[in-house]
């Protein structure tokens, strides 16, 4: 029996899929074996894993096509074997990415996910490097401990799912993603592991992470899809870190202060590319949900400046005023800690 | 066959045999029952096998995924041409599927039938619902696309046990995975978008609520709120550019917004004034209405007046004449 179950969820990604397949087939270890779950697909992506003509690869398919989130849930079953990576069929990896991860997990049996870090690639182009390492300090060790990786992810995800290695045991404890986050369900899930186990983190580049289409991210941020999310996770995490489950000091008000602080930094987004109303509903919503009266009076303070400066004689000032915001925001930021 | 019974199953052992004697009970025998079992761990798999009902397919879910889209997978199974919902607490009079399916065979036109529901509680005496209340018989059987549409940004009137739809409405729109708590409202709005909704006043369904459980839990009220205000933004894009009715969206938004201020005062009722607050506080964001406003601020200043530890003996008195004012 292999030691790696590699689950690839598929949904007409033929473009992609096959440098996804190949860096699987690539890695200096061997020990794997891949379901891809083809959600259906009306691409030739069946044609491009039948090419491949590898043994270690079987696909399941999906009757119709449903959420990538229920499709991953479902191929969740599909793996029997010690270590579970989740690859989407966009992402890549680099060849040494299974035996260091894999390595990291022997070594650190207390341990329930590795990460690495990753490439972002944005429409071809090999742009910045993301990973949980950049808040974790390794002077410190790799291993970062249950709680605080919580804390560190609570302001934002950094890492894509290419970059994890988890041990099955993490899928026993939490048995699926959120079925109704369509864009921050592996956030919550981090979040969620990290606040009961510990992670171990490496700074190596092995796993490279594809941003493209950029019309469907697009349109995810026009309909506010992502505040939604943002808005789920909030309230989730805070009724689950109450009391006793406080994974660290104040982790309840730090979710809801990060998702408020989202939300402005999205208006502010939507200021600069010319939406005041759009900028309004967020600011209003940060308002509604943000936890300390700092923060809804910061809210107060932005949707007065959409109204003044959004549309108005004075819209001249917007373009100076929302980058002075930008500014200013981590010194607020800061100051409201 | 000319109906496919789509049943949605996880941990249901206790309703489940009800729900599925009435579906053998139906005078209307022209149907086929497909089960997905969502990973439950009570049984309920095989409640439904020893239910020993004739045209009867059982799927099983690996892993639990949630009820929406175990719907959407089993509706790949839908050859017929038309489709109903059955939850597994819910259950039908006899008489359902034959009035529905009568109804949608006289009006070739029409996207969906739905029927009046009783809605059961444990503790509370039941109370009936459906969009006869809003579209009375004495106008006809069919509701226009516009007038229904209408009453439905109003709030929804539809649940769902008492629809019998086309098939070809769900191969157009799946259920919206992301809002689990609003996925069957933003059905039925896009529905009435397309098509007349063919009204029934008789009471052929039965909605079970619970005291403690997804549907009445103090956990359900925030992430219904969030449902809601998804569906609004997922409407908002769709319907960019050209409203099916003049400015649905602002009567879809103050329609919600009264769902949030309404479920507020049951937080109020039920103790939990935080939930309760943060309710206004999105009622207070969202509100298109002055009064809808002034409604929202008032009720943060009577939370803030409950908290005082003398008022706590006032709270059940004052929510009811809140009610009553309602």
């Amino acid at each position: 029996m292999s030691r790696v179950t590699v689950l690839v969820p598929n949904y007409n990604q033929s473009a992609y899929l096959r440098q996804c397949l190949q860096s699987v087939r690539a890695q200096t270890l061997s020990d794997w074996q891949v379901v891809v779950g083809d959600n259906a697909s009306t691409d030739s992506s069946l044609s491009v894993i039948e090419s491949l003509d590898e043994p270690r690869i079987r696909t399941v398919r999906r009757p119709r096509t449903i959420g990538w989130i229920a499709n991953v849930n479902l191929l969740l079953a599909e793996a029997s074997t010690p270590y579970v990576a989740i690859l989407h069929a966009d992402d890549w990896w680099e060849p040494k990415f299974l035996e260091t991860t894999v390595a990291m997990l022997e070594a650190a049996p207390q341990s329930l996910v590795a990460t690495s870090a990753a490439r972002i690639v944005r429409d071809g182009v090999r742009a910045e490097v993301v990973g949980l390492y950049q808040r974790w300090n390794p002077g410190r060790g790799s291993t970062c401990p249950a709680g605080e990786v919580a804390r560190l992810l609570t302001p934002r995800n950094l890492m894509p799912a290419a970059t994890l290695l988890a041990r099955a045991g993490l899928y026993r404890r939490f048995r699926r993603y959120e079925p109704a986050l369509s864009l921050l369900g592996d956030w919550l899930m981090w979040l969620r592991a990290g606040a009961v186990a510990s992670f171990e983190v490496t700074d190596d580049v092995l796993a490279n992470y594809r941003i493209h289409g950029a019309n469907q991210s697009a349109s995810a941020e026009a309909q506010n899809l992502w505040a939604m999310d943002l808005l789920r996770v909030g309230r989730l995490l805070q009724m689950e870190w109450s009391g006793e489950w406080e994974p660290y000091p104040g982790a309840a008000a730090a979710i809801g202060a990060a998702v408020a602080n989202d939300l402005l930094a999205r208006a502010v987004l939507r200021m600069e590319g010319g939406d005041p109303g759009g900028a309004r509903q967020l600011v209003r919503l940060a308002w509604a949900t943000a936890p300390t009266a700092g923060q809804r009076a910061l809210s107060r303070l932005a949707e007065l400046g959409i109204v003044l400066f959004g549309g108005g004689p004075l819209d001249g000032l917007r373009k100076p005023l929302t980058g002075f915001a930008r500014r200013l925001k981590p010194a607020v930021e800061r100051s409201l800690k | 066959m000319s109906v496919t019974i789509l049943m949605p199953v996880y941990n249901g052992a206790t309703f489940l045999a009800r729900s599925l004697k009435s579906i053998g009970d139906q005078t209307y025998s022209d149907w086929h029952l497909v089960v997905g079992d969502d990973a439950s761990t009570d049984g309920s798999a095989e409640i439904v096998e020893r239910g020993g009902l004739p045209r009867m397919t059982l799927f099983k879910n690996p892993r639990n995924i949630g009820w929406a889209q175990t719907v959407n997978l089993l509706m790949a199974k839908a050859d017929a041409d038309y489709v109903a919902v059955l939850h597994q607490d819910d259950w039908w009079e006899p008489e359902f599927l034959a009035t529905m399916a009568g109804r949608l065979d006289r009006a070739p036109h029409s996207m969906l039938a739905v029927s009046a529901a009783r809605i059961v509680h444990p503790t509370r005496p039941e109370t009936l619902s459906g969009l006869h209340l809003g579209w009375p018989l004495e106008k006809g059987l069919s509701c226009p696309s516009s007038t229904a549409l209408s009453l439905l940004l109003q709030r929804n009137w539809i649940r769902c046990p008492t629809v019998l739809a086309r098939t070809e409405l769900y191969r157009r729109y799946a259920f919206d995975e992301s809002l689990p708590f609003a996925c069957d409202w933003l059905m039925w709005l896009r529905a009435a978008a397309l098509a007349s909704v063919e009204v029934s006043p008789e009471v052929l369904a039965n909605y079970q609520l619970h005291e403690q459980s997804q549907t009445s839990g103090l956990l359900k009220g925030n992430l219904t709120t969030i449902d809601m205000l998804r569906m609004i933004q997922v409407l908002t894009a769709e319907w960019a550019g050209h409203e099916p009715v003049k400015d649905a969206i602002r009567g879809l938004t103050i329609g919600v917004t009264y769902e949030i201020l309404a479920d507020a005062g049951l937080k109020v009722e039920a103790g939990d004034l935080d939930g309760a607050a943060q309710q206004l506080r999105f009622a207070r964001a969202i509100a298109r209405r002055p009064r809808q406003a002034v409604l929202s601020l008032a009720g943060q200043a009577a939370i803030g007046v409950l908290r005082l530890p003398v008022m706590s003996g006032l709270r059940r008195p004052i929510t009811q004449a809140g009610r009553r004012i309602w």
